[in-house]
């Protein structure tokens, strides 16, 4: 009886151990199946070298391969267009964005107007806009090429100087819309009387931008700077779309280089390599990330 | 003076407004009209055709509802498994509660695009491969809706929880009716950045797919600029299509886009 | 006997079944009994018949010990105040017998029941929360309604309860609300609308006044007690304020670190604390507890200080204590002394003393009881003076550097900050054993 008794005591904190773990149950499964398994997976395969002919067995190598594909030459050039993406994209975004967010912050008849048309492009994805950019750069008959004097001929997107650049317009253009909303928001808390009253102190307007909203701005800037780089490592849409990773690798950013390796050219070996190491990118960008949200933003909303 | 204030933001608009609004113009002109020079920039005679044969040739129809279909359920799962889970790390007690929850904010750090190459090959081993499922399955669970969640959740009032419970609710109806329409709001944002993130996809689909009975709108709109280089109305008129329904959705829900963007963009 | 921490005082009706009320609570012999150890206590034992029973009950989170060795029995139709300080473990009862808790030990019973397994829904028990935990949601009506729908009465049978409820709390006109529309005072009215509507067998009520402010409060304890007095329903009511448990218990159960210490009328524990904590947490101001040596009374001995009688100590009330030491002279005369001056005590008292070999004592005086006398034995300094109507509260400085309270009678001298002057007690103190602070007479 006693033991019954100390049973039926503990019961209810079972049953609640039961459905909490039944809750969570599902998420876990699908973690475990398309976030951990494949990510150990990744690593795994990279320490096998894929044979140059299908049907081979692959070959274990070890770490070996991770340090001859770090240092290879196509790998480093990717990497080099990769970074030269991110230096092209986000500090123009954010320069642009907060300008357009100080733009549309007058207080002006018609200003919403404004506000709509510089937010509009969040409503397009990444396809829809290089499809969009894709044929208005045609040589052909982009209405682009035609402004820019470059009908008939090479293509924007087909001149290697000139394509990742070209990609990279595409990508600010499509993110302005979100880092112009971002910005606006955060313009907007910055509370009026302090900028009220540095105005009474007679303070000029770029001065009171510089002193006082470009601080009360910076989390929301970094905030910016870091989302944007990993998403512009993330980048492969438009690359899919508008170039294809040339002409001549010229804009063969590292994730499509990967897409490359793994389904064009079969090589697991080569694309779980390049796979691992964007992974230990990214996870130190998200981390950097992950530490401003836990201290500015969740704890600064709920105070 | 006044007006001179309105002339960087008319640059502006210009400058980004025109690309949409030139896609527009196009999509009700015929291609010849747009390989015209000087370009037309207004339609005086606008053509609806575009729109039907993208849609019906071009299968944009099929695309988009294929997207409806895998976003919606995405959302749905995402929406489900994300509170469920959030409300147990807010508010059951179980053995390797913390670490569970470690594993889920792990998953933030890991990107989509690192794991695509044996995500693919367990879905071919799954006997997914250009199936629904595949498209879908993955996107289940999100780490930044538990994240969300449990964080929200823990703002509820301790309180509120053992009332309920005394007045005769087990946790399932305390979650519904309690809990839920409290963080309506967050549960709101949140299923907007699903959607938005889901409809978006774009490597993801591209490699677990090949015909267009599953492709989803964004692999359609790759096939649309592929196969119809001279007809340049189609393509435009596609791309009006793909961008429509979040166009009308980022209009009716306004309030929740800005909280819903920063969510999402805890992960890219 | 001696052992028991918790003890009854005062309430006579209670005597009759001493085995379960006496039964030594502290130090039992095996700490680590099961919960069903209590089965060899007397059948037909208090908890039985009593509204809501704890017996032995423990609760630990971890190596932290938040409720230890709880026995209490509720009457049904009592108001009892369970009354300590934050962090005493008080809440952690009340939600014991909520369900909201699970006891490590002991038994909880419910009208005569074991509940320990019971789910909160099933004990008939309801709850008013400090925070209120009105669902933010939902209007007036539907929070009032709310533990209704779940027990699926239907929507008639609710329609009528609610509207019954309410008007009974002047809720009528607000029933349409949200409770961020409501003052506090209205919240509080929600929130035991919701606890009567479901017609309980106890409510549950975890300092429900102390988010009011200081007028409603007094308002919302009459009312209360009022409620109270109407519906009869037993009720268990946690709070820290000593005020509000005196004035509103029928009984109160002080507790301090996680054990209770003392259970009884308010008077009784107010004229016999059980030990030095008591003591000094009920009345306001605070009892003065000062450590003191057991002597023989000097002032008395030599029959300077006592007012007509050889052997009465100092400031000795004979006309209250006929039987102290004036009616006794002869018998040893002990005193309390302190801090340059002394307090004579009663032969019961020393002699009280004297069986436990106590050298030390702490000496407990009520400010109400100790004057500023001119013959008094114990000098001090006036710090502080506070006029009260009719009479002033003083802090005054021993030698020792100890702050105590006194009081000086309406009429009489104005007292002054840095004025030296003696002080004399009125009754005969609270004498309490120093090393576990236990009542000497007890």
């Amino acid at each position: 009886m006693i033991a019954g008794a100390h049973r039926r005591v503990r019961s209810p904190a079972v049953r609640e151990a039961a459905l909490g773990y039944l809750w969570v149950l599902p998420a876990l499964v699908v973690f475990a199946v398309f976030v951990f398994y494949p990510l150990g997976k990744a690593v795994w395969l990279g320490l096998y070298r894929t044979p140059p002919f299908p049907n081979l067995p692959s070959k274990y190598v070890g770490l070996s391969q991770y340090g001859s594909v770090a240092t290879s030459p196509p790998f480093l050039h990717s990497l080099e267009r990769t970074l030269l993406f991110v230096v092209l994209t986000v500090p123009a975004g954010i320069v642009l964005g907060l300008a357009l967010a100080a733009l549309a912050n007058q207080r002006l008849a018609g200003i919403r107007v404004f506000r709509t048309i510089f937010s509009s492009t969040v409503a397009t994805s990444t396809a829809v806009a290089s499809v969009i950019f894709f044929t208005l750069l045609d040589p052909q008959v982009g209405l682009f090429s035609y402004w820019l004097g470059k009908r008939g001929g090479t293509g924007i997107l087909q001149d290697p100087t000139l394509a990742l650049p070209a990609v990279s317009v595409v990508t600010l253009w499509q993110n302005i819309g979100f880092t112009f909303i971002l910005m606006s928001a955060a313009l907007q808390s910055i509370p009026d009387d302090l900028l009220e009253a540095a105005r009474v102190d007679g303070a000029s307007s770029w001065i009171r931008f510089r002193r006082i909203t470009l601080p009360l701005l910076s989390p929301t800037i970094f905030f910016a700077a870091v989302v944007g780089v990993i998403g512009s490592f993330q980048a492969f849409g438009q690359i899919d779309l508008l170039t294809q990773g040339g002409p001549n690798n010229h804009t063969l950013v590292l994730i499509y280089y990967i897409y490359q390796a793994a389904f064009i050219d079969n090589n697991y070996g080569l694309a779980a390599v390049m796979s691992v190491i964007l992974f230990l990118i990214l996870f130190v960008l998200t981390l950097a990330q992950f530490w401003f949200f836990e201290r500015r933003v969740f704890y600064g909303r709920s105070a | 003076m006044t007006v001179l204030r309105y002339v960087p933001l008319g640059v502006m608009a210009v400058i980004i407004g025109f690309p949409i609004y030139i896609t527009v113009v196009n999509s009700l002109l015929s291609a010849p009209q747009i390989a015209a020079r000087p370009p037309t920039l207004f339609p005086t005679h606008p053509l609806w055709g575009s729109f039907s044969t993208a849609f019906n040739q071009a299968h944009l129809g099929v695309y988009l509802r294929n997207s409806a279909f895998v976003t919606l359920m995405i959302v749905l799962a995402e929406v489900i498994t994300s509170v469920l889970a959030g409300y147990a790390f807010a508010f059951m007690r179980f053995p390797f509660r913390r670490t569970a929850f470690m594993i889920c904010i792990a998953t933030l750090m890991v990107p989509m695009e690192a794991t695509i190459v044996p995500n693919r090959q367990t879905i071919v081993d799954l006997g997914w491969f250009n199936s629904f499922p595949a498209l879908i399955v993955p996107f289940l669970a999100s780490g930044i809706g538990i994240f969300l969640f449990r964080q929200a959740f823990l703002g509820v009032p301790r309180d509120l929880c053992d009332a309920a419970r005394l007045d005769g609710y087990g946790h399932f109806r305390f979650l519904t009716r309690i809990v839920m329409p409290i963080n309506r709001p967050l549960i709101g944002a949140f299923a907007l950045y699903a959607f938005l993130s889901a409809w978006n996809q774009y490597l993801w689909p591209l490699i677990v797919t090949e015909t267009s009975g599953v492709r989803t709108v964004q692999i359609g709109l790759r096939q649309l600029q592929a196969a119809n280089v001279d007809q340049t109305n189609v393509i435009f008129a596609g791309t009006v299509l793909a961008a429509l329904p979040i166009f009308i959705l980022l209009v009716a829900f306004q309030r929740q886009l800005v909280r819903g963007l920063t969510a999402g963009a805890l992960k890219g | 006997m001696l052992a028991s921490r918790a003890t009854t005082s005062g309430d006579a009706a209670n005597g009759a079944d001493g085995a379960s009320r006496d039964a030594p609570v502290r130090d039992r012999g095996d700490p680590d009994a099961g919960p069903l150890d209590h089965d060899h206590e007397p059948a037909g034992a208090k908890h039985l018949t009593a509204a809501v029973a704890l017996v032995g009950v423990s609760k630990r989170y971890g190596d932290v010990e938040a409720v230890r060795d709880f026995t209490l029995e509720v009457e049904p139709g009592e108001l009892l105040v369970l009354l300590g300080p934050s962090g005493c473990g008080k809440s952690t009862v009340l939600r014991l017998v909520a369900g909201l808790e699970h006891p490590s030990e002991g038994t909880v019973l419910i009208g005569g029941t074991v509940v320990n397994d019971v789910d909160p829904k099933d004990r008939d028990v309801a709850m008013v929360f400090q925070s209120y935990a009105l669902y933010p949601h939902l209007s007036v009506r539907q929070n009032i309604e709310f533990p209704l729908r779940s027990r699926r009465a239907p929507a008639r049978r609710r329609r009528e309860l609610v509207d019954e409820v309410a008007r009974g709390l002047q809720l009528e006109r607000l029933l349409d609300r949200k409770p961020a529309q409501l003052s506090g005072g209205q919240r509080q009215r929600v929130a035991l609308a919701r606890a009567i509507v479901r017609r309980p067998a106890a409510f549950l009520l975890d300092e429900p006044l102390s988010n009011l402010d200081a007028q409603l409060r007094l308002e919302m304890r009459a009312e209360l007690v009022e409620l109270h007095a109407r519906l009869g329903t037993t009720s268990i009511y946690v709070t820290h304020d000593q005020v509000e448990a005196t004035t509103m218990g029928q009984r109160i159960a002080v507790m301090h670190e996680g054990r209770l210490q003392q259970v009884g009328a308010p008077r009784a524990v107010y004229e016999r604390p059980a030990n030095a904590f008591v003591a000094g947490f009920v009345g306001h101001p605070p009892m003065n507890i000062v450590p003191a040596r057991i002597g023989t009374a000097e002032l008395a001995r030599t029959g300077a200080r006592a007012p007509g009688s050889a052997g009465a100590g100092a400031g000795w009330d004979a006309e209250r204590y006929p039987s102290g030491p004036s009616a006794r002279a002869g018998e040893s005369a002990g005193a309390a002394i302190f801090a340059g001056g002394e307090i004579a005590l009663s032969p019961e008292l020393v002699a009280r003393v004297r069986r436990r070999n106590l050298d030390h004592v702490l000496v407990g005086i009520r400010p109400e009881d100790l004057h500023p006398d001119p013959k008094g034995a114990v000098s001090a300094t006036v710090s502080l003076v506070e006029d009260v109507a009719g009479y002033q509260q003083l802090s005054c400085r021993l030698g020792t550097g100890q702050l105590v309270g006194a009081s000086a009678i309406a009429g009489g001298p104005v007292f002054r900050t840095g004025e030296a002057i003696t002080l004399s007690a009125l009754g005969e103190p609270h004498l309490f054993d120093p090393s576990n602070g236990e009542r000497v007479d007890s």
